[in-house]
């Protein structure tokens, strides 16, 4: 029998920016969401609605990417395209900012608390993940840098049973770490998308992973003893979820108390696959079981199931709104809702454009670029946007600029 | 002192730039809703500057009204654009402004795909990917002076 998902609530949670994440505290009662609007909010229930219950608003000087609440339910880290990953402390009913992570050179892509509350893990730009450890003051420690990914890491999980990471990257491939003689390190590479590797989430045993990409497909991982005879473990691919998803797949959430597989896509549908119990568990059959085509207006980025209430689901998007459909044996009852914000500015529009004239013509760095240093100028962007930014700044500039200086070397 | 920088292309060929657009009867009306359709996005393009040389996208035949496709009642818009030369490292910019102009200017209901004419660049592969990450593309337009580069190709030049 089909099921449906029927919206709940839909909040317009970052007016004029997109919402990038949202996530559950553990006690399933609060709601974590975070956007291009560079700040944090959370949501609690007040009755029947989802009100806002706090704002944090100057942590970061970027988009906040991803945040995640720490297994007991009283700390939240934020990771930022600004490059640090801020961890907050709650104290009743707000939130203070206890301490600022640094260290890797670029955007922060995700930030994951492992099960035990003691490590974290983030990902970033840079190609690295990092993994710290806490103590019982509250210290953060960086305890390695793993570089096993070739270009941008977008995502990063733990096992829920073993001290064991997962990494989602831009490079098509996942990667497993596994703590071996007080030493991180790579324990296999997973290979199998044809596209940059979005997100990834284990199921509540911690048995499979799925993992959804740009490839619009969403594939299951099993674990199986390695043939070397050496008690490692080798992760294969048993099933991909294809011709589901009409674009890019950007977030995938196994929900911990009943087994359904939710997604959310460029296509701005939300979708439940549950999986056929009659099927072998080396080759799993996963059946859509309900979809939410226009969840959103625009792309959904991401989809949390609720850790204590089974079947509540909630989602966000780039028009900035949260939308939490239900699932139930219902009639669905889509569309666009009434309290719809009017057009709203592109995240674009919102930046300041500063001109930072005296930099440009002394070729000296913009003082917020910390990517502005010296001759390391040249190595950031020749991977990235143009390898002669520097170039075609000069030439824009030619007009007014009599005493340039080149910025580089030939 | 800034004398001798060299240009990737010194001698692009140049194109010339189409008419303006004839309106028609139905357009005119008020009541009919006009879908948008190619005509409407080259016209967005076509006068986007090149980040080397004081020319438009047009002008030089990066950007043609025959590589724009647009689907007004799916919301897609497909835009393929031809770098000059075949190792041109501007590619990845110009690609960025003609996303950045149409993101500004088409509703939000719009999924915009920007990718090179296949066969024209070298590592049309690498772009294309980097340009289809909306993450990426995010992140690159918090950059302050990278947007600057884009604004200023996307600014009206005076002539």
């Amino acid at each position: 029998m089909k099921e449906a998902l029927s919206l709940v609530q839909r909040i317009s949670a970052h007016p004029d920016s997109r919402c990038w994440f949202v996530s559950w505290s553990p006690n399933g009662a609060l709601l974590a969401s975070c956007g291009g609007d560079k700040a944090i909010r959370i949501w609690g229930r007040e009755g029947d609605a989802w009100v806002c219950k706090t704002v944090l608003q100057d942590g970061h000087q970027r988009t906040v990417r991803k945040v995640a609440w720490s297994p007991c339910g009283n700390y939240l880290a934020s990771a930022s395209f600004d490059a640090t990953t801020c961890i907050w402390k709650k104290k009743n009913d707000d939130f203070e900012s206890l301490t600022v992570l640094e260290g890797h050179e670029n955007e922060v892509k995700c930030v994951a608390w492992a099960p035990s509350g003691n490590l974290l893990a983030t990902c970033s730009r840079d190609k690295s993940v990092w993994v710290w450890e806490v103590d019982e003051d509250e210290e953060y420690e960086c305890v390695t840098v793993l570089n096993a990914h070739t270009q941008d890491v977008k995502h990063v999980a733990w096992h829920p049973k073993k001290e064991l990471l997962a990494s989602a990257s831009y490079d098509n491939n996942i990667c497993i770490y596994k703590e071996e003689d007080d030493d991180w390190e790579c324990q296999a590479t997973l290979q199998g998308h044809t596209s940059t590797v979005w997100s990834l989430c284990f199921d509540a045993a911690g048995e499979r992973m799925a993992s959804c990409s740009d490839d619009r497909t969403v594939k299951i991982w099993k674990e199986y003893p390695s043939e070397d005879g050496q008690g490692n473990l080798s992760w294969k691919c048993v099933c991909t979820l294809s011709g589901y998803h009409g674009r890019t797949v950007y977030d995938v959430a196994w929900c911990q108390l009943t087994g359904a597989l939710a997604t959310a896509c460029g296509d701005d549908a939300v979708r439940v696959f549950k999986e056929d119990a009659t099927a072998s568990p080396d080759e799993p059959v996963f059946s859509l079981v309900a979809q939410a085509t226009r969840a959103h207006s625009q792309d959904a980025n991401c989809v949390s199931w609720n850790p204590k209430e089974a079947g509540l689901l909630a989602s966000c998007s780039d028009n900035g709104e949260i939308s939490q459909p239900l699932d139930r044996d219902e009639a669905v009852r889509l569309g666009v809702s009434d309290d719809h914000p009017p057009a709203l500015l592109t995240f674009l529009q919102q930046l300041q454009i500063s001109t930072h004239q005296s930099c440009l013509e002394n070729g000296r760095n913009a003082p917020e670029d910390e990517a502005y240093s010296g001759t390391d100028l040249r190595e950031e962007w020749c991977d990235d946007w143009t390898r002669h930014l520097f170039l075609s700044l000069e030439l824009h500039l030619d007009q007014n600029w009599t005493a340039a200086e080149k910025i580089y070397g030939n | 002192m800034s004398g001798g920088v060299q240009l990737e292309n010194a001698n692009p060929v140049i194109f010339q730039r189409s008419g303006d657009r004839m309106l028609t009867a139905s357009e005119e009306d008020e009541d009919v809703h006009d879908p948008i359709d190619d005509r409407e996005i080259f016209d967005l393009i076509r006068s986007i500057n090149d980040p080397e040389h004081p020319l438009s996208l047009e002008e030089l035949n990066v950007v043609e009204q025959v590589r724009v496709k647009v689907d007004d009642t799916e919301s897609t818009v497909g835009v393929e654009f031809t770098p000059t030369i075949p190792h041109c490292s501007m590619a990845t910019l110009i690609g960025l402004s003609i996303k950045v102009k149409l993101l500004r200017s088409l509703p939000d209901r719009f999924k915009i795909d920007v990718h090179i004419t296949p066969g024209t660049h070298a590592s049309e592969e690498a772009v294309n990917k980097q340009l289809a990450d909306k993450e990426r593309v995010a992140a690159a337009l918090e950059n302050s002076s990278l947007l600057e580069v884009v604004n200023q190709c996307l600014s009206n030049r005076t002539i």
